[in-house]
Parts: C-alpha cells; structure tokens; sequence
C-alpha cells in the first residue's frame, strides 16, 4: 500500500511553510499600514484566510482522491491549460527561490555585510533540492525535525514580559493608518501556504483530513503571529516600530545572556530550517506543475529545473530593497493563485458533476 | 552502482567544500581586530565632533588592563572611525561596542543626529548603554584609573552594577530609541563624572525631546524610580525633621514599589494627575526617637517617611515641569484617557509645565532589622 500523509505532519509543515522570514517584518508593516495596534489587523487576515481556506473544501470534498491536474484536464484540453500551470509554476517557485533570496540578504545585513548573496543562495537551492529529492512524505517528516529544532525560540518571547507595558500599545485601534488594503495585501502572504494542500490530494487518504491540516497550521500560525505583534506593540514605541525594519531581530537582540554577546546571530541561524522547509515545499508544488507541463520530465528533473531556473531568476533583484519588492510582488500575485485556484477547480468539479448527473438521466 | 556512489560522493564533497569555502569569504582574525568597547563624542572646533575610541588590547603582553585610545576631529562618526582607523596596526570594527559616551555640552545641542550611525549599523547592538559626561569625554578615555581594569570594563561593570541594583535605569540604545520616539514619554541617560580616582555616576539626565535639559541628583534618582515605573530593591536615604536626638535620618532598603497615575481635567482645561505610590522596604539604619516596636510608634514613622517622600517626589516633578521634559512618561496615561485627535492637536509637553501634580507615598515597613 502507498504511503500516505499523516494528519500531523501535513499541520506542522504547512505550519513551518507560513510562519518564515515574514515574522521578522510584519510588525513593522502594521505599524506602517495600520498604525495604533496594528497587530489587530492579523485578525482580519486570520479571518480572511480562514475564508480562503473554506474554498478548498469542496475541492477536497468532491475530488475523491483525484489530483487537482486530472479534475483540470478532465474538462480542458491539456494544451489550454499549459499557459495557465506555467503561471502558477512560476508563482510557487519565485515564492520559494525569494523566500531563501530574502533570507541571504537579511542574513548580509547581520552577519556578513561583504558576502555575495548569490553564494547563499545557491547553497540554499542545492539543500533545497536534496530535501526535495526525497519527495512529499520525507519533506513533511524532515518538516517534522526542523519544527522542533526552531519552535523552542517562541518561548523567548517570555523573555519580554517585563518590557513589555499596555501604556504603550495605546486604547487606539488604527489611528494614523494609511492605505490599509496595501497593508492588508502585505501581510496577508504570511499566511499563504494552506493552498498547497491542493495537491497533496493524491498523496492523503481520509485520515489526513487536509483541509482541517490547513486550518490548524493557519491557526497556530495566527496564535504565533499575534503573540509576536502583541510583544512588539507593548515593548516598541509606535515610531520606533514604523523605524526599524526588522523589529523582530531588535527583540532578538535585547536578551542577554552573561556568556554570549549579539546572540541574535545564532538565532537567525535557526531560521534557516523554517525558510528550508518554505522553499522546499513551494518548489514541490511548483515542480508537480512543471511535471504537468512536459510528461517526459521525470520528478526530479522537474525539481531540478525548476530549482534552478528560479534561483537564478531570484538573483536579479540585486539589493535588499528590490528583493522585498520582488516579494512583495510575487506575494499579490500568490494571493490571487490561492483564492484563483480553488474556484477555478470547483468549478470544474460542478461541472463534471452536473454533466455526470445529465449522463445519467440521459440513460 | 559504482559509478552511481562515485558521482554522489563527488556532489557530496563539493557542496562541502562549498560550505567550506563560504568560510573563506570574510574572514576575522581576532589577532588583527580592534574591538571598539567605547566610542565618545564632544563636540569639535567649526561645528564638527571629537570622535574618541576606546579599544581593549588581547594577548598575554596586553593582559586585560590595557587598551588603546584614539582620538580625531571629524564630520560624523563612521568618518571618526576611518581617520582613527589610519592611525593604528589594528582592523576596527563596532561587534563589541558596549557603552556610548556623550559630553554634556553636546548633549544640550541634541543628541539624535548623531545617533543614526548607531541605530543604522547592524554590527552595533541595540543593547549597547548609552550616558551623558559631565566634562569632555575624551579626558576619560585617555586616563588611565590605576586602582581599576581598563576603562572600558571599569565603566561597563559599573554602570551594569548600577542598574542591577536600581540605583540608574537602564538606558541602551533601544531604550532611547524608544522613549525618543514615543509621544508620550522624554528619554533619560545616567550622567558620568570623572572623580580623580575613579568614575562616578553622578545624576540622571532628563530630555526633552533630543536635548539634555536638566538634571536629577544621584540622591535622588530612587525617587524618579518610583515615579518612573515599578521597581523591586531600591534604597533610599532619608533625612527626617530633627527631634530631640538632633539630627534624624533613615535609610531604606530593598524597597519595591509600584506606582498608579490617574489623570483628570480639570474644567478649566488643566490636567491633574494623581499619583499613587505604593511602597515597602526594610529600614537598615534609623537614627530617631521612635520606637519601632511600639505600632503607634512605627505607623508614625512609616507616615512620616510617606510624607517626605512625596515631597522630594512632588519637588522632583517640579523639576521637570520647570524644564518641560516629560521623563517619567505620565504623558502615555494622558494620551490613553483621551481620544487618538485631541492626543495629537494637544501640546503635551506645555500641557505637562502647568498640570496639577497629586503625589501620594503610601510607604510600609517590613521589618527593621536585628535590633530593636
């Protein structure tokens, strides 16, 4: 019998796709967007994402273990749908070739400020490519580890309790906000991830109950997010939020420790294992389309290409600013993929469905 | 198969090597860097900064002692650390900058502008303390304290002693950041004197907005403490009216205190605050006439402590309307009592100069020691 994904391990690798890099900016977003108690806005992503999740229900319901492509090509000519898996290949793997980019630059910025950038990121492909190499299953178990290697710093947040003053966060809710829907639009991505349930269709039984998987990591996520943008807002003063562009790395920077100075450099190491298990599984997701594209492509080939196609890619944008850009760009476009892909294959799932019934009442 | 394991085993060793090599990149060789523990500022003839270094020397000739000063006039601080780098064998670098020292004289100009390099550099910590000296502080790094360690550790040892005894607050980088850019609060830094011998901490320098305007005693900085925020051991000395002994006095220790605003306007458009601190210590030394034992006795004691301390409290207060600097952050209770508009059409610091202050001590002896 094939192998199938487990409950848990699809929670926590969802889990450790979401919660990445995105933790070290998006205080500083709210702040920017949203103002006094900006972090009430990861709220209202929560609750759109939760609304975004509900749409792969019926894909999950109606799909009866068949993968997304089948449902698609069932209905459309695979040619007419080359363009359209191109699209969301490049999506997913920009989202995962930048996610790493990002991670190199911030990683200049504390570290190793004369570093090409492009040496990291092609040590991050390769080990990206070795996880991947190893399939769905592997990943999720590898997921598994890395969870446990990086999660125990959430409890450093504890750290902070007696910084921290609810004087400080203000009784305002969104005062001195400006374009709030960019904002949204910005921090809405750190939630993005649950879609790659899609295509673990084939690869789960009932027991893995995807969908629910995609809540519960969204869901621990938002607890993580809220509890890092609650800490920011008591211990920064609003300014000094909207000032620095990595708050969460200042936090990590005020504990001390009596035997070790600017510790926050071997935190950020830590990182490395969220942001591997990121790209690793946007790059699964994007190389099953790639595979759609051309059948002669084997898996890995398919990985391979893609891996090295969008790390390439992802070396153009040169400076720090350009690639947050690049993110933030590729972020809009993976909302649209979220919300676009579901609705596109509930409809074909409806569609079959209502052709299906007419067969039958034909006979 | 042969084949197959020969191919991995060479991808194997190149990435390692990879790995291996990246190493190479930027290399730090810790025989060939100078660490800078203190960088000072004075100002400088036409406008421009003194720019001072202090460098601790490793290696078994140095010991832990000795150190390297380096001194220029310059335009801005990272351009400070290039003339001074063409002064010396070593490879400056800010990793391991500990203490930030601003001479008083500058500090009254305003001190943010010469911060940026500070908050901007990634390889400065945002822990890194930040003080006011009274005087040039070029004259302290370039002393040499016999009877104490180099001055970098001298220094950092003894402003950590400090604030983790309470006697100072903690003031880093962030900390100023912090309280700088908050609406609702003005920044603070330990002020440092140097004595002959030794440093000394001698005062709490009190902002408003980026500029020195005043200062608070050493005698006194307990005091801020306990308007400032809630503390767990501070001690305080305090003189009592004379009886019939003569001169009375009593000193307390390991006081923890909590404190509560309360803020009201008044109709005619004057702010009232209302503070309550609540307090409780051991009385380790008392010279009077009352009894301790005796509870009417102590009640009277702890009443007459209350008021005194409330009335160096209140002067404190004073102080700081005087100088307009809203150092003890009443002004974040302010802007929570009123709506997110009037908060920004109000002139809180002006405001503050006129406000009625109500400060109350309720102080608690815990116990009074072996002797009764």
């Amino acid at each position: 019998m094939r192998e199938k994904l487990a409950h848990i391990h699809v929670v926590i690798m969802i889990y450790m796709v979401e919660a990445g890099l995105v933790l070290f900016r998006f205080p500083q977003m709210e702040a920017e967007y949203f103002g006094t108690n900006g972090w009430v806005s990861l709220l209202i992503c929560f609750a759109a994402a939760a609304l975004n999740i509900l749409l792969l229900l019926p894909v999950h319901k109606m799909a009866q273990g068949r993968s997304i492509f089948d449902i698609m090509e069932q209905s459309v000519p695979r040619l007419l749908l080359l363009p359209f898996y191109l699209v969301i290949a490049a999506v997913w793997g920009m989202t995962a070739s930048l996610a790493s980019k990002e991670y190199v630059h911030i990683l200049k910025l504390v570290s190793f400020p004369t570093v090409t950038p492009a040496l990291f990121a092609l040590a991050i492909g390769s080990l990206a490519y070795y996880l991947y190499g190893k399939g769905i299953y592997n990943i999720a178990k590898a997921a598994m580890i890395f969870f446990f290697l990086s999660a125990w710093m959430t409890l450093l947040l504890g750290y902070f309790i007696s910084e921290f003053q609810f004087a400080r966060m203000t009784p305002f809710l969104f005062q001195g906000s400006h374009q709030m829907f960019v904002g949204f639009l910005n921090i809405f991505p750190a939630y993005l991830g649950f879609e790659l349930v899609m295509l673990m269709i084939p690869y789960a039984d009932g027991k893995t109950k995807l969908v629910r998987a995609a809540f519960l990591s969204t869901f621990f996520a938002a607890v993580l997010y809220l509890i890092v943008g609650i800490v920011c807002f008591g211990v920064f003063s609003l300014q000094q939020l909207k000032l620095v562009p990595f708050p969460v790395l200042d936090l990590l920077a005020d504990i001390r420790f009596p035997f070790m100075e600017r510790i926050e450099n071997v935190f950020y190491g830590f990182f490395l294992f969220s942001n591997i298990v990121t790209s690793t599984v946007y790059y699964w997701a994007a190389s099953q389309f790639v595979g759609r594209i051309s059948l002669r492509l084997n898996s890995k080939l398919a990985g391979a290409l893609i891996i090295a196609v969008c790390t390439c890619v992802s070396l153009i944008p040169d400076t720090l600013m350009e690639t947050e850009a690049w993110v933030r760009n590729v972020g809009y476009a993976g909302i649209g993929v979220a919300i676009g892909l579901p609705v596109v294959v509930t409809g074909f799932l409806l569609l079959q469905k209502g052709k299906g019934r007419y067969g039958r009442d034909q006979k | 198969m042969a084949v197959i394991k020969s191919r991995r085993a060479i991808l194997v060793l190149a990435l390692l090597s990879l790995a291996v090599l990246a190493g190479c990149g930027e290399q730090r060789v810790l025989e060939k860097l100078g660490f800078i523990q203190i960088v000072g500022y004075d100002k400088g003839p036409n406008g421009q900064l003194r720019v001072s270094f202090y460098l601790p020397k490793f290696g078994p000739e140095f010991g832990m002692t000795k150190g390297e000063y380096l001194s220029t006039i310059a335009r801005s601080s990272k351009e400070g650390k290039t003339k001074v780098g063409r002064q010396t064998n070593w490879d400056i670098v800010s990793g391991q900058l500990r203490n930030v020292l601003i001479s008083d004289s500058l500090a009254r100009e305003g001190v943010w502008p010469h911060l940026d390099t500070l908050f901007r550099d990634p390889t400065i910590s945002p822990r890194v303390k930040i003080s006011i000296v009274e005087g040039e502080v070029a004259d302290i790094l370039g002393k040499n304290y016999e009877q104490h360690p180099g001055v970098s550790t001298y220094l950092d040892h003894l402003l950590e002693t400090e604030i983790n005894e309470e006697a100072i607050p903690r003031v880093s980088l962030f900390e100023f950041e912090r309280d700088f850019l908050d609406d609702g609060i003005d920044a603070v830094m330990p002020i440092i004197k140097d004595a002959g011998q030794h440093l000394e901490v001698i005062g709490l320098a009190v902002f408003r907005v980026d500029k020195y305007v005043g200062k608070i005693d050493s005698d006194d900085i307990p005091i801020f403490s306990m308007l400032y925020g809630d503390n767990k051991k501070l001690d305080i000395y305090q003189a009592m009216d004379d009886d019939r002994q003569g001169p009375s006095h009593v000193m307390l220790g390991s006081v923890k205190s909590s404190r509560k605003v309360k803020v009201k306007r008044l109709p005619s458009g004057q702010f009232e605050l209302e503070l309550r601190i609540r307090a409780q210590g051991l009385v380790t030394e008392y010279r009077g006439d009352l009894l301790m034992t005796n509870e009417d006795q102590r009640k009277q004691l702890e009443r007459a402590i209350s008021e005194k301390l409330a009335e160096r409290a209140e002067q404190l207060i004073s102080l700081l309307q005087e100088k307009k600097s809203e150092s003890l952050g009443f002004g974040k209770y302010v802007r929570n009592s009123m709506s997110y508009r009037a908060w920004k059409q109000l002139d809180w610091r002006e405001e503050f100069s006129e406000a009625k202050i109500d400060c109350r001590v309720q102080f608690t002896i815990q116990n009074f020691g072996k002797i009764r």
